[in-house]
């Protein structure tokens, strides 16, 4: 799992959009959001994160709770392989105002995938880190969400990549990729709230 | 030209053509990405957004044609209920076959479905992975006991030992790695079967958690590249000289082709499951992918319905607006073809229709053009004529006339336009005359007109500038056909002619008397004097007193005759003036006083022009007229008083030229109605004595000098002569001159 990201450029992410659009256009109702208690408990929230800088990298911890709807656990226990997007932004501030993200500079974007499958013949689960292609093994599900929540050491950011004078935040973001879904699925998916698991972004100051 | 042909593009069917078809490879795409083609699976979303929106665009493209078309029907354009009528036909025609197939897809696509899955195949591969599960879990029952037999024996061993005997018990079981590790995670000592792997594999933090719980952990882990591994991890027994608590984790590989079947099973039990679960999200994504194919089908025929009726309809509609634009007279319309099909051949027709109709039209402008050419010409000659020319309706009515008839009839006959002879007479009793000599041939019927044919007549007139002598000619006028449609009456003012045929014959009378009566006179005379001069001494006083008296008569009458005869010869006398310039005031003084002088009891008055200019005549035979008139004045007036004559001299300036006006008046009875006209005229006279060619002979002097000479009875008592010369400017001094000889 640790293993150093992939670091790219900013790109739009233009999906919540088009998917709007298509809400709209197909016209379909979508499924009451609070038809369950239970189902208003699912959801991604980050409780907590921070940087450290060891050896000239920046190493991630992050604590991050996973709650997934009945409709999620019922598809991974029919083999449907789930992916989790960790979803990162190095920012630099523009002096200007600090809750205005618009004027400050993306210096990187960092996308960590974790793909959660189930293997029947042995009922454990595996989650594969689809950056690095290392696997761990789960024999209960509850063991995987903690496993997969505890969050350790990630690297994250070498750190010649920052200015010596910028003040830097950096901000986290856990979802489902929908997109990874197989595509019967994907229409509804994105109907669903049930299937939008994303947690609020999550953001601190960069310690130099 | 580019603009229109681009246009013509866009707004055409091609544009439309490519659009539907992207969207049909689109869908076609999104088609594989549902059956779960790798390729096309990424793109199943923007797929399905981009066929969504082309749909939303083709339907947006509808609803404006429908919106034109309900609006083109409710303003009743040419051509919209037909093209209503057509779209109807079209999508009933395309849209019901296509909901049917639609129907029967959607049945077979479901059942297809529902074919994949089978209760049997289900348990056959629950069973296999039951086995797999059975198999390996033997294996691993057996793995685990012998790890921890090397866990037990590893317990005794000596520090420095434990590599030497970790590595012999790894060779001895047969397993990949042996790797005893610390309480704090520290490994303490490694063997592994591949010399390049330097840093052993360790067990997550699950595996510990497990570990602790339990006191063992075993399970199937993928390791790295090297397939599937049974992974068994022991605690060691508690040690005396080790009191930190030491945990083994064994690696056992399994056998290649163990591992092959049961990763075969378990994918395949997983892509079964995989396939169950997706069961109806696949009908639903199917079904949607359909609906899509449906709905570009049916927007395309619906569009396409669209596209043809216009295509049919425009040139129906071309000729509705064509044959709305001759209607309105507008014959330069021609209409644009395209193809070889009927219609074609109809707006060709068309074409050709309205190309004869745009030839006729300026034919026949031409020909009234001609018509209205040639009436002007006739309106022109009319009008410079000096004849008069009317042209009556079959009614009777005045319908044109020229400028020579109204002046010759002293009335505006435009007014009178419309109008019979007898309600113009009506206003203009002077036309009764008129009227009454025409009455017959005006009010003639048709059949008896042509049989009369044209006809001729002679009028007097008593009109506001004095009689005349009208000579009218009529002829009927007919239509091409020979029917009748009224007449053309010709009319010429002969007073003119009439009296100078007159004074010529008068002439000819005064020189035949002249000659014929002159010549006997003589000797009449001659042997009446010898007469009396021979018998006159020899006769007794009482024949010679009778002798005396009746040679006197004779003497006396023939010179009365002799006088006649010369006067009838001065009035017969061809004309021979002598022009140069005469000033008029001072001949009319100088004749004055010759009466003033001789004769006391004449009052001769004059009023003298003070600018008058010399006047180019004969003064010789204006001295005679200024005689001839005193004379005739002396001769008027009242024997009982003086005789008192008023003359004249004025100087008039009419626009077109200057005149001298001579004006002699007497103030005696005055004339006699009915012979001011006439009094000019030889042999009338209202005289008891006299010869009677005084004012004949004024007229013919005065008309010599190219004068005219007219007689007014005063008011007031007595009469007045008017006479008025031409005063020749000096430029065309010779052009009267000629005109008198003429004249």
């Amino acid at each position: 799992m640790h293993c150093l990201a992939s670091v790219e450029r900013f790109r739009v992410r233009a999906w919540p959009a088009v998917w709007l659009a298509v809400c709209s256009l197909l016209l379909v109702i979508t499924e009451p959001s609070t038809s369950a208690p239970e189902e208003i408990k699912a959801g991604f929230d980050i409780h907590d994160a921070r940087t450290e800088l060891v050896d000239g990298v920046y190493l991630l911890d992050a604590d991050i709770g996973f709650v997934f709807s009945d409709e999620t656990l019922e598809a991974i226990e029919n083999g449907i392989p789930v992916t989790i997007i960790l979803d990162m932004e190095v920012l630099r501030e523009r002096g200007l105002i600090w809750d205005n993200l618009w004027w400050d500079e993306k210096v990187a974007h960092i996308e960590a995938k974790f793909r959660i499958e189930t293997r029947p013949l042995s009922k454990t689960y595996l989650v594969r880190n689809l950056n690095s292609g290392e696997a761990q093994v789960f024999a209960a599900f509850d063991d995987l969400v903690a496993g997969l929540g505890k969050i350790r050491r990630f690297p994250l950011l070498d750190a010649h990549l920052l200015r010596a004078d910028g003040h830097y935040y950096l901000r986290l973001r856990a979802l489902l990729d929908i997109e990874s879904l197989p595509s019967p699925m994907r229409p509804w998916a994105y109907l669903s709230s049930l299937w939008r698991l994303e947690s609020d972004w999550y953001q601190w100051p960069i310690k130099r | 030209m580019a603009n229109q042909a681009l246009k013509r593009f866009i707004t055409g069917v091609g544009p439309i053509l490519v659009f539907v078809l992207l969207l049909l490879v689109s869908l076609v795409l999104m088609s594989n990405a549902t059956q779960g083609s790798a390729r096309f699976g990424q793109l199943y979303s923007v797929l399905l957004v981009i066929n969504a929106l082309g749909l939303i665009a083709l339907a947006a493209l509808i609803g404006w044609n429908l919106f034109t078309l309900l609006r083109q029907v409710g303003r009743g354009q040419p051509g919209a209920r037909l093209t209503v009528r057509m779209v109807a036909v079209f999508v009933i025609l395309s849209v019901t076959p296509v909901l049917v197939v639609y129907y029967f897809s959607l049945q077979f696509l479901h059942r297809g479905i529902d074919s994949w899955f089978d209760v049997r195949i289900e348990r056959a591969l629950d069973d296999a992975l039951e086995l797999s599960r059975t198999a390996l879990g033997v294996r691993m029952r057996e793995l685990l006991s012998h790890t921890e037999v090397v866990a037990g024996d590893l317990v005794d061993l000596p520090k420095e030992q434990i590599a030497i005997g970790l590595d012999d018990s790894r060779r001895l079981s047969g397993a990949s790695e042996f790797t005893l590790i610390g309480a704090n995670g520290h490994i303490i000592a490694s063997s592994s079967s591949d010399p390049t792997s330097i840093v052993p594999n360790r067990p997550s933090d699950a595996i510990l958690v497990q570990l602790r719980q339990s006191g063992t952990y075993i399970g199937l882990d993928p390791i790295g590249d090297a397939g599937l591994h049974v992974r068994v991890v022991v605690s060691l027994p508690e040690n005396v000289s080790t009191a930190e608590p030491r945990i083994l984790q064994a690696l056992y590989p399994v056998a290649e082709r163990t591992s092959t079947l049961a990763d075969t099973v378990q994918s395949t039990y997983g892509k079964y499951r995989e396939l169950a679960y997706l069961r109806k999200p696949l009908k639903t994504s199917f079904t949607l992918t359909l609906s899509l194919v449906l709905l570009l089908s049916l927007f395309a025929a619906v569009w396409a319905a669209f596209y043809s009726a216009r295509r049919m309809v425009a040139p129906l509609q071309d000729l509705a607006e064509g044959t709305r634009a001759v209607a309105d007279g507008d014959y330069e319309t021609q209409l644009r073809t395209s193809g070889e099909d009927e219609v074609s051949f109809l707006v060709e027709s068309f074409n050709d229709m309205t190309r004869r109709l745009a030839r006729a039209r300026d034919e026949t402008r031409r020909s009234q053009q001609q018509v209205e050419d040639q009436r002007r010409y006739l309106e022109t000659v009319l009008s410079q004529l000096s004849t008069g020319v009317l042209t009556l309706d079959e009614g009777g009515r005045l319908f044109t006339s020229n400028k020579a008839a109204n002046q010759i009839l002293n009335v505006d006959l435009l007014a009178e336009t419309g109008k019979t002879l007898n309600e113009m007479s009506e206003g203009h009793p002077h036309l009764h005359p008129l009227e009454h000599a025409l009455h017959a041939h005006v009010t003639a019927t048709d059949a008896s007109l042509r049989q009369q044919g044209d006809w001729r007549e002679e009028v007097n007139l008593l009109g506001p500038g004095g009689r005349q002598v009208l000579m009218c000619r009529g002829t009927p006028l007919s239509a091409s056909g020979g029917s009748f449609v009224g007449q053309v009456i010709v009319f010429d003012d002969v007073t003119d002619l009439i009296q100078a045929q007159r004074n010529a014959a008068w002439s000819e009378v005064a020189r035949r008397l002249a000659h014929e009566i002159k010549n006997p006179l003589t000797p009449i005379q001659l042997s009446a004097e010898r007469l009396r001069h021979k018998y006159l001494g020899k006769m007794p006083t009482r024949d010679s007193n009778a002798l005396d008296r009746l040679t006197r008569t004779i003497v006396q009458q023939v010179e009365a005759m002799k006088a006649m005869v010369n006067a009838f010869s001065d009035y017969a006398r061809a004309p021979q003036i002598q022009l140069r310039d005469v000033d008029v005031n001072e001949l009319v003084n100088d004749v004055v006083e010759l009466y003033r002088a001789s004769d006391s009891e004449v009052v001769i008055e004059t009023t003298l022009a003070k600018d008058l200019p010399p006047l180019e005549a004969d003064a010789d035979r204006l001295r005679q007229i200024l005689h001839n008139l005193i004379k005739n004045a002396l001769e008027a007036s009242p024997p009982e008083t003086p005789a008192r004559i008023h003359i004249e001299t004025l100087f008039v300036k009419e626009p077109s030229r200057d005149l001298v006006e001579i004006r002699t008046r007497d103030f005696g009875r005055g004339l006699p109605e009915n012979l001011t006209d006439d009094i000019f005229d030889p042999q009338v006279t209202t005289k008891t004595k006299g010869s009677g060619l005084g004012l004949a002979i004024v007229k013919k002097i005065v008309e010599e000098h190219g004068g005219v000479v007219w007689a007014e009875s005063q008011p007031q008592g007595g009469a007045s002569v008017i006479m008025q010369f031409p005063v020749v400017s000096g430029d065309s001094r010779s052009s009267p001159m000629t005109q008198r000889q003429a004249i």
